[in-house]
């Protein structure tokens, strides 16, 4: 059966390094990062990727403001009618935190329902799989005909919550994540959001090929080493075809990496397209990161380009990752998102 | 699309099921539900080995996963999803883990109150439980059953365990979307509205 195509309508990104594709992508091919220590909390001497421009402005919250800037960097029109799909871990984790007993991510998606306009959205957690969790379940509804168009939002800020939960699971690193490195030694933090208009009435700016979902069902807070059911998500969604690079998820832990790369290794074991992943630049975004691989991910494939893999001194076996930009032999892109709880998901993306 | 089976549990620890019209409790604490409830004959294969590391939600989302499962037959495909909707969210894991943390001078959390801030970590468990490995996220939507239809009709696996969990109880259902429609499922606000609709009509 031929599945009707899932066009990408627009795509925008508010994060650390601006509110335009292009200079995001500016920043990540210039190599730079965003890690800085927090000033709205303590974060311990450690650093993340912090947005300065979420610390005051407009907004009643970082959480809202995050939202306001997303939405000063749309700059494609929202039709009447698109239903949202917000993706996030904790959501307005900040207002929790500032003393209000408030359901964080609920609260999220009625922020996100009101600075665009969108009414009766659905709000999507699949830990730090939400991102491309919503792609996936925005095109599915889209191609059974539910709804027209569905714009896709993904976000979460720094907070003293999620960092202190991290801390107590000893996955941060001592300095600053080094994504597919073997001396890497754990995550790094990050906030933004991003945004995707989607809709089956292309040609739009690119499109989403193939989506698929997994759980490994092994350990709720380790990934399968194996990388097992990762790559069945990826040969569900990629079918017959072979990706001209990788965004993966690559926080930089021990066991993400680890697993990831095993997966990629069972697909390609005669070697993996070229490997990239954003948390070296922004930290991890959590509930935005999967929309934010898939909105940069097609300045990538238009460009046929990958940027720098930042904090890379020495790859981990078997990983195709480098310190220098790669060029692509092609423009179509697999993304990968993982998250606990064993949460596996691949999307195939390509420019248009 | 069709529900294959379900089941129920309330604060007070009585479990109901839909097809077996099973009638369990209630029992003292969830650990004796477990004892009692495994030994039920047809009980599929679940692996409860980490049965006593989640909190309450967690346990309670896995003993109305494993009925639900044995209301349904027996062991369930690998291919099946889990997919959480709407109920209490996750506002009180959030704060327990808060007050835990700023209770230590905000010097350190506990790691195990952390992860059960996700709302997905209830079906996890459920799903490692199960040995699921199709799907497994949360979404909230407007508090209609039919957006929860309209999105497993569209959705990739062809049985998903679905579940609500609220102060006042879990329910699960496992709908099978490859099969012959048994009729419009019904369109209410909870699924533990839907459940006590089915169980009238079986």
């Amino acid at each position: 059966m031929i599945e009707r195509p899932v066009f990408i309508l627009g795509a925008a990104a508010a994060t650390a390094f601006g509110t335009t594709l292009r200079a995001n992508c500016d920043a990540l091919f210039a190599g730079r990062t965003a890690f800085a220590c927090p000033r709205h909390f303590d974060a311990k001497g450690r650093v993340l990727g912090i947005d300065p421009e979420l610390d005051n402005g407009p907004g009643g919250s970082r959480s809202e403001r995050l939202l306001l800037k997303l939405r000063d960097a749309v700059d494609f029109t929202i039709p009447m009618g698109t239903h949202l799909f917000a993706a996030t871990t904790v959501g307005a984790i900040d207002r929790l935190e500032a003393g209000e007993t408030v359901d964080t991510a609920r609260e999220f998606l009625h922020t996100a329902e009101r600075v665009f306009g969108c009414d009766g959205g659905t709000l999507v957690s699949a830990a730090c799989a939400s991102g491309q969790t919503a792609v996936a379940l925005a095109m599915r509804q889209l191609r059974q005909g539910a709804i027209r168009r569905a714009l896709v939002v993904g976000g979460d800020v720094a907070s003293e919550f999620v960092t202190s939960g991290f801390a107590a699971l000893g996955a941060l690193s001592h300095s600053v994540c080094r994504p597919y490195d073997a001396g890497r030694d754990g995550l790094t933090l990050g906030e933004g959001a991003a945004a995707l208009l989607l809709g089956c009435d292309g040609p739009g700016i690119g499109m989403i090929a193939g989506a698929a979902e997994t759980c490994d069902a092994a350990h709720i807070t380790s990934p399968d080493l194996s990388g097992r059911m990762l790559a069945a998500a990826c040969r569900a969604a990629l079918g017959d075809t072979v990706p001209s690079g990788v965004i993966g998820h690559g926080t930089g832990t021990i066991y993400n990496d680890q697993s990831e790369v095993a997966a990629l290794h069972t697909l390609f074991p005669s070697g993996m397209p070229p490997l990239f992943s954003l948390k070296g630049n922004y930290g991890h975004t959590l509930g935005a990161t999967g929309v934010l691989q898939i909105a940069l991910g097609l300045e990538f494939s238009r460009n046929r380009q990958l940027p720098p893999q930042v904090g890379l001194v020495s790859p981990m076996e078997h990983a195709n990752t480098a310190a220098a930009p790669r060029t692509l032999d092609g423009g179509r892109l697999l993304s990968l998102n993982v998250g606990f709880g064993g949460l596996n998901s691949a999307v195939v993306l390509e420019a248009l | 699309m069709k529900i294959a089976g379900g089941a129920s549990m309330t604060s007070q620890m009585e479990f109901r099921t839909l097809n077996r019209r099973g009638r369990f409790g209630a029992f003292p604490d969830l650990n004796a539900a477990r004892l009692e409830l495994t030994k039920l004959a047809d009980m599929p294969h679940a692996d409860l080995g980490d049965f006593g590391r989640g909190g309450d939600t967690v346990r309670r989302v896995m003993l109305t996963a494993l009925l639900t499962a044995w209301d349904a037959g027996g062991n369930l495909p690998e291919e099946t999803g889990v997919i959480g909707w709407n109920g209490d969210g996750c506002t009180a894991e959030n704060l327990k883990y808060w007050r835990d943390y700023t209770g230590c001078e905000r010097t350190s959390g506990r790691g195990g109150l952390f992860v059960a801030t996700l709302p997905t970590i209830p079906y996890c468990e459920a799903a490692i439980a199960l040995g699921c490995r199709g799907q497994v996220a949360y979404c909230r939507t407007a508090n209609s059953a039919a957006r929860l239809w309209e999105i497993l009709a569209a959705s990739p696996s062809s049985r998903y365990l679905c579940g609500e969990v609220a102060a006042t109880g879990v329910c699960m259902l496992l709908v099978d979307t490859a099969g012959a429609d048994s009729g419009p499922l019904p369109d209410l606000p909870e699924l533990a509205k839907v459940f006590s609709a089915l169980e009238g009509q079986a």
